[in-house]
């Protein structure tokens, strides 16, 4: 189960989870959990590193998760790939450039495999960037519907929070899911201009 | 590519992003010149943007503005991704839901490699559908304005498969930031090539007014012939006649200044809010108030910051009818069948506009048109000058010093209190000049030649 920080204190109030994986979020994240504390919703937020909320989470309206280390790779996965990519082929380099004494095979494949490696270092990063959101997907059991209560909003702060949000949106069909960082549930006018939809306006031409 | 049988009357396919119900910068224009080729026997088809961008995106629509378009005129509106602007996370694609890295990775290649305005998409459906119109019944002539200017990379690429000659009009631009007067893109960033390409295929360029054309007649001299400028002019339906009663006649007691139009954070609200209260202390000004009229940005989330510069508070109503000691009030949006009551009722027009030199407004047009004093609040020698000059009514602050705005008000108060009908009618006659029909004259014309030589 996540860490849980604080608990929730009162109830009625429109119920927001942010989720933020960012290790450093932008401003405009916090920015946006102050008003939506302003504006009286009680304030769930998920994150990976606590570092930047410690302050917010004193707040008796706030509940921070902390999903420490999730999504890393696993440490049986780096060793894998430190073999495989670097200390078994080094070895075998080393035999094979004694085997072939001048040693001009081993300069070569020494290259051959430095150009590989640099290669597995920007696929890695690559996969990395495409599989942590979905691993960190998976995480969303850990928080049960008994300590989420009701929600009504659930916003993904970054890219990197997105199929997590997704998979709590499928759990609360009736729930806000977004990406914006300008709406409270309950505030319709809190992100949005006073202006209705259909109002009309004289048009400034510009230049 | 071979296409279907010719109409009678020339057939214009008339890119416009924003056309109405949009109420976006420009689109005044964009309806404007759509009316005027229909009213003068063009077959016109618009390509817009989808109404569902207009509300989700955009967050307003004009509905009154709609009934304004010709019916003759037939409107299409081709799809857009609107990947850039899409929140709701029940909404994005599986890839997105799943893998939102490669998803944005694609979405950036198609940036990067297609065309650099996140309305690509929009471009691809617009140049579709035109192609199977065009099969169907072919066009004479494309006209594409912008922004977005993917509506002129269409227009190119329409031009490259069927031959059809096309005019671009800068409504806005594109490589030259407005506000900063400085390039908008980096050296070697796609919009340049983008604009070279298609202002070398263009038949005829169109500017709003000569500073940009010289701008981008310096930039590209090989196309300098092929530009014109085509001024934004005004529209007889919106300003009716004033009525002719002296300020002092109206159930309200002070001058009523007023501004008219969209409000937005580039404009200088605050030397405004500081010059009209230091020209309230003036015994003759003392009780005037400023009156707003327009929407505050163009977009959902601008009204914040734009509040508090004027000083009408942060989280307020739309519509304050509490001005403090300010003399400033909000008074929301306009309808455009107000629009003639809004200068019927106001004594004192301020003109605010952003930005630099090349800066036109479309709102001065009417402005002069109502034959009322004019206050300017803007940085001196702005494009917008160049139609004011000449105009008898018009007070100038030569730049946005608080005192001299101040004594312009002042001055254009006094001017307001005994201005006579032969004064109105005089100011009235220089704006003749920019009567909307007569200002989109050389530009039917300059169609009506490409499509008759086709």
């Amino acid at each position: 189960m996540a860490e849980s920080v604080q608990a929730p204190s009162s109830t009625g109030r429109s119920s927001v989870l942010l989720v933020s994986f960012h290790r450093r979020p932008r401003p405009r994240v916090h920015r946006y959990a102050r008003r939506a504390l302003s504006l009286g919703a009680n304030l769930t937020v998920v994150v990976l590193d606590p570092t930047d909320w410690r302050e917010l989470a004193e707040e008796p309206t706030v509940r921070l998760y902390v999903l420490p280390g999730a999504g890393r790779r696993p440490p049986w996965l780096v060793t894998l790939e430190n073999r495989v990519v670097f200390r078994i082929p080094i070895s075998m380099l080393a035999v094979a450039g004694r085997l072939s004494g001048d040693g001009r095979f081993g300069r070569i494949a020494t290259r051959i495999l430095g150009v590989l490696q640099r290669w597995h270092g920007r696929i890695a990063y690559h996969i990395d960037q495409i599989s942590r959101p979905l691993l960190l997907a998976g995480l969303h059991r850990r928080l049960s519907d008994a300590e989420l209560g009701g929600l009504d909003q659930i916003v993904a702060a970054d890219q990197l929070a997105v199929p997590f949000a997704c998979r709590l949106a499928r759990r609360y069909p009736h729930a806000i899911a977004t990406t914006a960082l300008d709406v409270v549930p309950g505030h319709p006018g809190s992100g949005h201009s006073a202006e209705s939809p259909t109002s009309p306006r004289p048009v400034l031409d510009r230049p | 590519m071979s296409a279907g049988p010719r109409s009678i009357n020339p057939r214009a396919l008339y890119l416009s992003f924003y056309f109405p119900p949009s109420r976006a910068s420009g689109v005044y224009r964009g309806l404007a010149t759509a009316n005027h080729l229909a009213a003068h026997g063009w077959d016109v088809t618009v390509l817009a943007c989808p109404i569902r961008f207009l509300h989700e995106v955009i967050g307003s629509v004009d509905q009154q503005l709609a009934t304004a378009i010709d019916p003759r005129i037939t409107v299409e509106r081709p799809d857009l991704n609107q990947f850039s602007w899409e929140h709701d996370l029940r909404r994005f694609s599986w890839l997105r839901r799943t893998m939102p890295a490669l998803a944005r990775a694609v979405h950036n290649i198609g940036q990067r490699h297609l065309f650099p305005e996140p309305y690509a998409t929009w471009g691809l459906s617009a140049l579709s559908r035109s192609l199977r119109m065009h099969l169907r019944r072919p066009f004479d002539v494309v006209l594409a304005t912008g922004n977005p200017f993917v509506s002129f990379a269409t227009a190119w690429t329409f031009t490259r498969i069927t031959g059809v000659p096309y005019v671009v009009d800068y409504r806005d631009s594109w490589t030259l930031n407005l506000f900063t007067d400085e390039a908008a893109f980096p050296d070697g960033h796609p919009a340049w090539r983008w604009e070279r390409r298609v202002l070398r295929r263009a038949s005829a360029s169109v500017f709003v007014n000569d500073a940009l054309r010289s701008w981008h007649a310096e930039r590209y001299p090989e196309v300098a012939p092929r530009m014109m400028v085509v001024p934004n002019g005004w529209d007889p339906d919106l300003v009716t006649e004033p009525d002719d009663h002296p300020p002092h006649s109206r159930p309200h007691t002070g001058l009523r200044f007023g501004y008219l139009g969209t409000v937005t954070a580039q404009q200088p609200l605050d030397q405004l809010a500081a010059a009209f209260e230091r020209a309230r202390q003036a015994p003759e000004l003392a009780d005037a108030e400023l009156h707003i009229h327009g929407h505050l940005g163009f977009f959902r989330n601008s009204p914040h910051e734009i509040r508090d510069r004027l000083g009408l508070g942060a989280d307020g109503p739309a519509t304050s009818a509490d001005h403090g000691a300010s003399g400033i009030r909000y008074r929301g949006p306009v309808s455009k069948t107000d629009v003639a009551s809004f200068y019927r009722e106001t004594d004192v027009l301020v003109f605010m506009a952003g930005g630099g030199r090349y800066v036109t407004s479309g709102k001065i047009f009417e402005y002069m048109a109502s034959g009322r004093p004019i206050v300017s609040v803007h940085a001196p020698g702005i494009a917008a000058t160049e139609v004011l000059e000449g105009y008898p009514l018009w007070f100038n602050g030569n730049g946005l010093d608080i005192d001299d705005l101040a004594r312009a008000m002042i001055a254009a108060g006094r001017s307001a209190r005994c201005l006579t009908p032969e004064h109105r009618l005089l100011a009235q006659r220089h704006a003749d000049t920019y009567a909307r029909a007569r200002v989109l004259a050389p530009l039917e014309e300059r169609l009506r030649t490409l499509a008759t030589r086709r």
